[in-house]
């Protein structure tokens, strides 16, 4: 049996969670908010997960009923994300394992997601898509690594809802990209966009640039809503396309979706559909576990804990890049 | 009369064979995805039947072997070309019989560099495959009648390496598309044949040395699109 | 026993046969022609010396049978269609006068039967000239006048008829 809690800090949003054997203990967030029209930047991220870490490290604690004592392993985000951010998540995580002379583990953020949506949905042996602002991925299991089959080949596809919303100045709370999914629910007049695969590889700046160079003018013929029904009936489709060239490829039949694009609804339908066609099955988690969490850090952690992976103090550093196929999956040998 | 045998489904055709106007002929039929758009779908698959009949074409202007094509139906989502019996895929050639000996791993040689330099004519005529696998490459030996197996066919000299499944291809000269075109080759050779790991540069030396028109500049590129891959900074 | 016709099944939703004849000599083409233009006779009449292979005629008229099934037509008739999917410039007459015949007195006549209609036996005894065995066409082709007509200067030999049909079968999308 282990214990774990975990640190999530590399993006806006900062988690603590704590997990035993699976089960849920603690799950808590504060999500750093930027006015309507900006994107968030490493410094005041980083500033406002200090500001709140303490906070929400004790709210965790006192969730789980548990003293720091009967914790097994303290994990962290080692990577991929914001240098700043990621930094003061692994000093407090450093600081707790020192004070409570409990061993430290670094983890992969991307990995977090996958057996986190694997834990929710037990999903077996999916083919994972990994939907959210920093990436866009579609990865399947083989031989002790999660490889990557396919990837946005220039930024991911939440970065690209969440520029649109800017550039359509929709709040930011309490996500770009759930105001854009609200907006679309309304949206009737569709609009062709640049559609643009690339073997298992999506590009999604092309789309982006054309919206931005045009706004005013389609402003005129489209109402907001309308456009982001459009983009994101777009974006989905080349999505769920390339999940569907990955499980033909790999021969699968279920697909998980992870990450904070995960979450919406529509996304989700239309990989049902794909699914439904295809005789496979669809798995995906709701807000709570699809944007980032502590838990996720903390169960992913937990789970090379018990198969034996270790990191030594002076290894518990932080990576901008960390390839979701670095990972050497310990736990897993089917 | 034409009994049509379905031989793939793949994700987004089913291909089938049957007899057209006396050939032996694969049918390739793009069906409607109802996750999309219906106007998305009917343009993508538009879109899709005409690049793919386009690239095949110009291909045999630029030495490149391809199917024929029989008839491009747009109604019927269709296309119809010549279909090659005895062929196999470069993907199940190295996954059969790659390992069997010494001889047949020499042949993998000979075929990375058929790849390289095939690869590198598509893209001196400007066509961009934009789906390199090693199962859009057949295998297809030269002269049949001898009574040659099809392992013997598969030695030097006496095979050809048809180039097929242009659903994805466009024509571009910029050296970014070609770039990238070499990068989802890489990937897919990575994730299939991961017991293989220098196909790609042996099939990249080929094509580098076919022809130095160029080349430096899409070299470069690719690296570009290829850090872009592994350096990302991936937030969130 | 006289020579066989080229027989080809075209697509099967078309239900239609094509059956082609090579003549030879024939002193009546004049009135062909007339009856033809007039639209008295159901057929194509098609210069030999363009053709490498009745395939190539093949792929052609089943795009013609296939077009018309569809309302998709670009001629007015299914024969004309014939003609027009043969050339590769989307000019009508140009199309019609390349690949019909004028003055020479070989020709390779075209009929498009199905279960219903099979004008074939009404017309081939009006053609006066001497039937000739497919095999004979080779002979009748002149090869400098096809690779300018496809525009094959750099294609190589072997494969000319695969570049010919697949050609036909792209013009309306694809300039060559």
């Amino acid at each position: 049996m282990v214990i774990a809690i975990g640190f999530e800090g590399s993006a806006n949003k900062l988690g603590v969670g704590i997990v035993r054997d699976g089960e849920i203990l603690a799950n808590c967030r504060r999500t750093y908010i930027t006015p309507p029209g900006e994107g968030f930047l490493p410094r005041e991220t980083a500033e406002h997960h200090q500001q709140n870490i303490h906070e929400v490290l004790q709210e965790a604690l006192d969730q789980s009923g548990l003293s720091p004592q009967q914790i097994d392993v303290v994990c962290y985000t080692k990577g991929p994300g914001m240098g700043a951010p990621l930094m003061v998540c692994a000093i407090v995580a450093r600081t707790c394992a020192k004070l409570w002379n409990k061993p430290i583990l670094g983890v992969n953020h991307c990995v977090g997601h996958i057996e986190m949506g694997r834990l929710i949905t037990k999903a077996n042996n999916p083919t994972v898509l990994y939907v959210s602002g920093g990436n866009t991925q579609v990865i399947a299991y083989s031989r002790q690594r999660y490889r990557i089959f396919g990837e946005t080949i220039d930024i991911a596809v939440g970065n690209c809802l969440d520029r649109f919303a800017r550039v359509l100045k929709l709040s930011n709370a309490p996500s770009p990209g759930y105001n854009i999914e609200q907006a679309a629910k309304k949206g009737i007049k569709y609009l062709q966009l640049p559609y643009c695969v690339k073997g298992m590889d999506v590009s999604f700046s092309g789309i982006l640039s054309y919206m931005e160079d045009k706004i005013e003018e389609l402003l005129k013929e489209y109402t907001p809503e309308d456009l982001c029904y459009s983009l994101q009936e777009t974006l989905f489709a080349m999505l769920v396309e390339i999940t569907e060239r990955a499980m033909a490829h790999c021969g699968s039949d279920e697909v998980l979706i992870v990450g904070g694009v995960g979450c919406n609804e529509r996304l989700q339908e239309m990989m049902g559909v794909m699914c439904a066609e295809r005789g496979a099955k669809v798995f995906a988690t709701d807000e709570r576990f699809c944007i980032d969490n502590g838990v996720m850090i903390a169960y992913a952690g937990a789970l090379a804990h018990e198969s034996g992976t270790r990191m030594e103090f002076k290894d518990a550093t932080i990576t901008q890049r960390y390839r979701t196929d670095d990972v050497l999956v310990t736990w897993r040998n089917d | 009369m034409n009994d049509l045998k379905i031989l793939k489904q793949g994700a987004e055709a089913k291909l089938y064979i049957c007899k057209y106007l006396g050939k032996s002929t694969l049918i390739k039929e793009r069906f409607q995805k109802r996750y999309r758009h219906p106007d998305l779908d009917k343009s993508i698959t538009k879109e899709r039947i005409r690049n793919e009949a386009r690239s095949i074409v110009r291909c045999k202007t630029a030495d490149v072997k391809t199917p024929a094509l029989y008839l491009v139906d747009f109604q019927r989502r269709r296309i119809y070309m010549q279909h090659f019996e005895h062929s196999i895929t470069v993907k199940d050639y190295i996954i059969q019989h790659a390992t069997k000996n010494a001889e047949i791993t020499q042949n993998l040689d000979e075929i990375c560099k058929m790849i390289g330099i095939t690869v590198r004519k598509l893209h001196e005529n400007n066509i961009i495959h934009g789906d390199l696998t090693t199962s859009n490459m057949l295998l297809v030996p030269k002269n049949l009648n001898n009574e040659t197996t099809e392992e013997k066919c598969l030695e030097k000299e006496r095979f050809d390496l048809v180039m097929i499944d242009f659903g994805l291809s466009f024509i571009d000269s910029s050296t970014e598309d070609k770039g990238v075109d070499l990068y989802v080759l890489e990937r897919a050779l990575i994730s299939t044949h991961n017991d293989y790991p220098d196909l790609f540069s042996k099939i990249l030396d080929a094509y580098k040395n076919h022809s130095k028109n160029n080349i430096k500049e899409i070299l470069s590129k690719f690296e570009e699109v290829r850090a872009r891959g592994r350096k990302r900074t991936m937030v969130g | 026993m006289s020579p066989e016709p080229y027989i080809c099944d075209l697509d099967e939703d078309t239900n239609t046969t094509l059956n082609i004849y090579l003549f030879k000599n024939v002193e009546n083409v004049e009135d062909i022609r007339n009856y033809i233009i007039k639209g008295e006779w159901n057929c194509a009449v098609i210069k030999p010396s363009l053709i490498i292979d009745p395939f190539q005629i093949a792929v052609a008229a089943n795009k013609a049978v296939v077009s018309e099934k569809h309302n998709s037509m670009v001629t007015k008739t299914v024969y004309a269609e014939i003609l027009y999917n043969l050339s590769l410039t989307k000019n009508i007459s140009q199309s019609l006068s390349k690949f019909g015949i004028e003055k020479e007195n070989n020709l390779l006549v075209c009929f498009l039967i199905t279960p219903d209609k099979d004008y074939s036996q009404d017309i081939l005894p009006k053609i006066q000239g001497q039937l000739c065995s497919m095999s004979e066409l080779t002979s009748l082709t002149n090869m400098n006048d096809v690779k300018s007509v496809y525009k094959l200067n750099s294609s190589k030999g072997d494969d000319l008829l695969d570049v010919i049909v697949s050609r036909i079968v792209t013009k309306g999308f694809v300039s060559h």
